[in-house]
């Protein structure tokens, strides 16, 4: 399912137009965001956890043009899906 | 530190956001989920324009880490404009290119996945780290079996041809010296060697033959010369002249002279040796040659015991020396 599709669908659900729709989910993003800049974990109940993790700097090594490249540190928005859903989606 | 963040908190967050009711805002969080999840199940795939990429991936072939759910889990990749927010405080790094023969010791060198396997798995890549996606194991694993190989290749390569070069390299090196040595014509081999190195040139190689030819003129000449002018000059008994002119005219031979073995023929004259001279500087003076002096002292033995050691005064006779043909 593509963006598109997703919202339409969400504001026939919801019973709103759709531009409403996609202001909510920016602002609900917004808000997400920073709270997880904050440190906190974000636990959604029966869908999973996001988590911002900091990922270490690193060399990498191209080996086609041989070059390496000094990789910074970065914080890495991570999901992990809640057993309950993956089970369910399993089981479908 | 790792507080965590409920559905109805961040309802709440939402609806003070947007000032709507607090059900409200809940409900579109749950109704968003819940498509989500619906998606998920129908299409095993959910792009959200801003928020990210829901993806659904079964596995198979990986080892799961339950087996309650075997190989299914969920993959979420963050859009770039989220990606880039999360990722804030630390944006103003960059990646920087590494010169050769830079290493840390306490970075682990990882190897960059190559260019197919990167369009293949492009969007995975970014959050393979957090992924519990058995799929996303597998292809770290094969990804770092090609780079490998690849990698012990291109050094197999470098180091022959290092080799190569430095054996290059010390070949015209030594070469280059040889040559040197001997066509600058200064006397760092023995003569015997040079004259069995030109000998051999003669016949082997054609090109070599005018070089040696005029040393050898050159030395005849000079030989010759010395012994004419030393006839001419030996009865008019006028010493100092004749030094001079010997002196200079075989100062410049002088290098050659050396390499002839000589005769000795008769007295040319006779020399007292004052203070602080020796038979080296009389050698000097009479054949333009400080190294001929063992002829004087092999000619003056029976007056001389000691050649290092010669009394002031002592009177000496100076041979004619004639070239040995």
């Amino acid at each position: 399912m593509n963006s598109k599709e997703f919202f339409e669908e969400l504001s026939c659900r919801l019973g709103r137009e759709e531009k409403d729709v996609e202001q909510l989910l920016s602002s609900f993003t917004e808000i997400m965001t920073e709270k997880l800049l904050e440190g906190k974990v974000v636990a959604l109940d029966g869908f999973g956890v996001f988590e911002v993790k900091k990922e270490k700097e690193r060399i990498a090594f191209n080996p086609v043009s041989g070059q390496r490249l000094l990789v910074p540190p970065r914080l890495v928005l991570g999901f992990r899906p809640d057993a309950k859903l993956q089970r369910s989606l399993a089981n479908e | 530190m790792n507080e965590k963040l409920t559905l109805e908190e961040l309802g709440r967050l939402l609806a003070e956001c947007r000032q709507m009711e607090e059900a409200e805002a809940e409900a579109f969080v749950r109704a968003f989920l819940a498509l989500v999840k619906e998606s998920l199940a129908r299409d095993k795939y959910v792009r959200i324009k801003g928020f990210g990429t829901f993806k659904l991936i079964e596995g198979g072939s990986c080892a799961a880490e339950s087996a309650e759910w075997a190989g299914t889990s969920i993959s979420f990749v963050p859009d770039v404009p989220l990606r880039d927010a999360v990722n804030k405080p630390f944006a103003q790094f960059e990646a920087v290119p590494l010169k050769e023969g830079v290493h840390f010791d306490d970075i682990c060198e990882c190897e960059e996945k190559t260019q197919g396997q990167k369009e293949r798995q492009d969007e995975p890549e970014d959050s393979s780290h957090m992924e519990i996606s058995p799929d996303g194991l597998c292809v770290e694993e094969d990804t770092h079996h090609v780079p490998e190989k690849e990698n012990t290749d291109s050094r197999k390569l470098r180091l022959p041809w290092c080799m190569i070069a430095s054996v290059l390299l010390a070949g015209v090196l030594i070469g280059g010296g040889i040559v040197w040595t001997l066509v600058s014509g200064r006397q760092y081999i023995p003569e015997s060697v040079v004259r069995y190195l030109e000998e051999s040139k003669d016949t082997a190689s054609s090109s070599a033959r005018p070089v040696a030819f005029s040393r050898e003129e050159v030395k005849r000449d000079s030989s010759s010369f010395h012994t004419k002018v030393s006839d001419v000059v030996a009865p008019l008994k006028e010493k100092e002249s004749v030094l001079e002119t010997e002196h200079a005219s075989l100062r410049k031979r002088e290098t050659l002279a050396d390499t002839i073995e000589y005769v000795t023929e008769g007295t040319q004259a006779s020399y007292t040796l004052r203070s602080g001279e020796s038979l080296a500087r009389v050698a000097q003076r009479f054949y333009g040659n400080k190294k001929l002096w063992p002829y004087l002292a092999r000619y003056n033995r029976t007056l001389l015991p000691d050649p290092d050691n010669i009394p002031v005064g002592t009177t000496i006779r100076i041979p004619k020396l004639v070239p040995k043909k």
